[in-house]
């Protein structure tokens, strides 16, 4: 579900705005703003398809979730291998649903970095909800060409424990505020997990990437693509959708 | 053993027939990118085609056994929502041949590659699970054959008062109940709820009540049931917690309902697990289980069988490993121990992920004795089998 809020939401800078590029590029903490009221939309429902590539070979889960905000999500896996196979996400927590067993897993902080569904996404990524300016610090560091358009290059560093990644690199495209690309590294340095906007449209009035290719970088021959559908904006949705019950249910 | 279903079987019937109950449960199928009406029916399954191989140490003067056989089998899953109201089926089929075939009809419900005996060729069926759900509102429903999982240890679950746990296949499975269950919830993660297991008789049934929660970074249960067949009344705690390792706590207490506090009288039932993942691609775990009315001899293990009790003694250990050994491999092993009895088995076995949805799974398996009768006739077995979800 962080596949779409973080997915979508980090990866989608200031959509909400939907202003057009300015010629001078604004400041970090103004961008990182924005970035955090792009993701602060009261709901979200989609179908999406995730299609994991590892060594040649390719595995397709597909899926539907809803969200409020970034602390409550729920996902539905409808692909035959997984189907009924449910996550919800409540704040930091993550509970699992296996329907054969009737059984309500909560996934354990120690399982959390095992790769979710076999994709290159984490459980921890799933969980990241933190508002980025609140524990990352960011630079506007330069401006450049990313496929033909124009992108602000933003470093976040982390200022916060919580932070999953010690430094981010976004290449913001400048005109939609969407984030292109992501690159995202280790306290070491070493760079873990890229992530690469390949299709953006426009959602009720907002710039929106639909289809994501993340990569693992410590996995070998390996990318996970989020394709996401039918995507609906601040849909009604009730409040009780996001509970242990309506997990079982 | 699973147990005829007329209840289930009804409910199924009409849910899959016409009448009220097929129109809501069955009604329009959810118009496509509509996420947020989630309806049905849907369907899903699995084939797989399992084969296997055993010796077995033969009784005092007999001759060893050596069995095969094969099992092809179908499960077809249903599951059909509209607002309020859910109907969810699986089903399963077995086509079994070679000597599995006589030991999975001797054994009543012995499926799958690892039931092997005598015989020629049978056809199994079994359902694990045929319900219908109602929730008007917080309230929820749920009549037919589900999984009451009230447990959160894996092979031994003194907290699970109306689901048996065996080993199916390769890992510990709850066999799903005919029951009529009502559920509420508390807050978002928690709530009550109440089973009734009336069987043919409603005096002879099974009923209790339960109350979870999480708190403070634990899962928590506090659940009891009545037997009306025996008139024992069981209390029960269970908690799950994650202090780097993942850990389980279960502990139950029964005793006759008219003397429940006579010490004399009860009997106890305890285990403690714990898991740890290591790097994300290693992961162990162990189960420890212990009963205060274990079996002490091959006598009183044949009596606690008959009763359906698989595990008759007093001091088990369940361990478990697993090894993601490739981007589509895994490997690992388990093994139990009957620690008073010292019988122990343990298997050994690599999944392959080969395409979409199809797997490979390969095993062998040793134990040096029954668990279940206590005898000490020792066993060997290999077996692989090929499934693909659909």
């Amino acid at each position: 579900m962080r596949l779409s809020i973080k997915a979508i939401c980090a990866s989608m800078v200031l959509s909400a705005l939907g202003v057009a590029a300015s010629a001078q590029a604004p400041d970090a903490a103004e961008l990182l703003a924005r970035i955090d009221g792009n993701q602060a939309f009261a709901s979200i429902a989609y179908e999406a398809r995730m299609e994991i590539r590892i060594g040649g070979q390719l595995r397709v889960k597909s899926m539907r979730a809803w969200a409020m905000g970034a602390d409550k999500a729920f996902v539905e896996f409808t692909n035959p291998e997984d189907a009924g196979t449910r996550m919800l996400k409540l704040g930091k927590d993550l509970w699992m649903y296996f329907p054969a067993e009737q059984d309500t897993v909560r996934i354990s902080g120690h399982l959390l970095k095992e790769g979710m569904m076999g994709s290159d996404f984490s459980y921890e990524d799933a969980l990241e909800s933190d508002e980025l300016s609140s524990i990352y610090a960011a630079t506007v560091t330069g401006e450049e060409d990313l496929g033909g358009r124009r992108v602000y290059v933003v470093e976040l560093k982390a200022r916060a424990q919580s932070a999953k990644y010690e430094r981010r690199v976004l290449k913001v495209d400048a005109e939609r505020y969407v984030v292109l690309a992501e690159d995202m590294y280790a306290r070491s340095g070493r760079l873990l997990k890229t992530m690469e906007a390949v299709k953006v449209e426009r959602v009720s009035g907002r710039w929106y990437a639909t289809e994501l290719v993340l990569r693992d970088r410590l996995r070998k021959d390996s990318s996970t693509t989020m394709v996401m559908e039918s995507l609906e904006l601040d849909p009604a949705l009730d409040q009780g959708m996001f509970t242990r019950a309506a997990l079982e249910r | 053993m699973r147990r005829p279903s007329e209840l289930a079987a009804a409910l199924l019937a009409a849910a899959l027939c016409a009448g009220p109950l097929a129109t809501a449960a069955f009604g329009q199928a959810a118009a496509p990118g509509k996420p947020s009406a989630p309806s049905g029916p849907e369907s899903s399954g699995e084939a797989s085609f399992a084969a296997a191989g055993a010796w077995s140490e033969g009784a005092a003067g007999a001759e060893d056994e050596l069995r095969y056989g094969s099992d092809a089998s179908l499960r077809l899953t249903l599951d059909a929502r509209r607002p309020g109201v859910r109907a969810s089926f699986s089903g399963r089929v077995d086509a079994l041949t070679g000597t599995a075939a006589s030991a999975a009809l001797a054994a009543g419900d012995g499926l799958g590659a690892a039931a092997l005996g005598t015989g020629e060729a049978a056809l199994a069926l079994s359902l694990d699970r045929a319900y219908l759900r109602w929730s008007p509102g917080p309230i929820v429903a749920t009549l037919g054959r589900q999984v009451v999982n009230w447990g959160a240890a894996r092979l031994w679950s003194p907290a699970d008062l109306f689901a048996e746990t065996a080993i199916v296949g390769l890992e510990p499975e709850r066999a799903g109940v005919d029951a009529i269950r009502l559920a509420a919830p508390v807050g978002a993660l928690g709530g009550v709820e109440a089973v009734a297991v009336p069987g043919i008789a409603p005096a002879d049934g099974r009923y209790g009540a339960r109350l979870y929660g999480y708190a403070l970074g634990s899962d928590l249960g506090l659940q009891a049931a009545w037997d009306g067949g025996d008139g024992s009344v069981t209390a029960a705690l269970s908690l799950k917690t994650d202090l780097v390792v993942g850990l389980w706590l279960e502990a139950a207490y029964t005793a006759p309902a008219s003397a429940f506090f006579d010490l004399d009288q009860a009997g106890y039932e305890a285990t403690v697990g714990m898991d740890w993942s290591v790097g994300g691609k290693f992961v162990v775990s162990a189960e420890y289980r212990y009963r205060s009315d274990g079996a002490e001899s091959e006598a009183e293990a044949l009596e606690a069988l008959s009763s359906g009790e698989s595990y008759p003694g007093s001091h088990y250990v369940y361990a478990t490993a697993n090894l993601i050994a490739g981007d589509y491999v895994s490997v690992g092993a388990s093994a139990i121990a009957d620690v008073g009895d010292a019988i122990a088995s343990a298997t050994a076995y690599a999944v392959v992920d080969i395409a979409q949805d199809a797997s490979l799974t390969a095993w062998a398996s040793y134990a040096s004795g029954s668990f279940a009768t206590l005898a000490e006739r020792r066993y060997a077995g290999v077996g692989a089998s090929l499934s693909l979800a659909f």
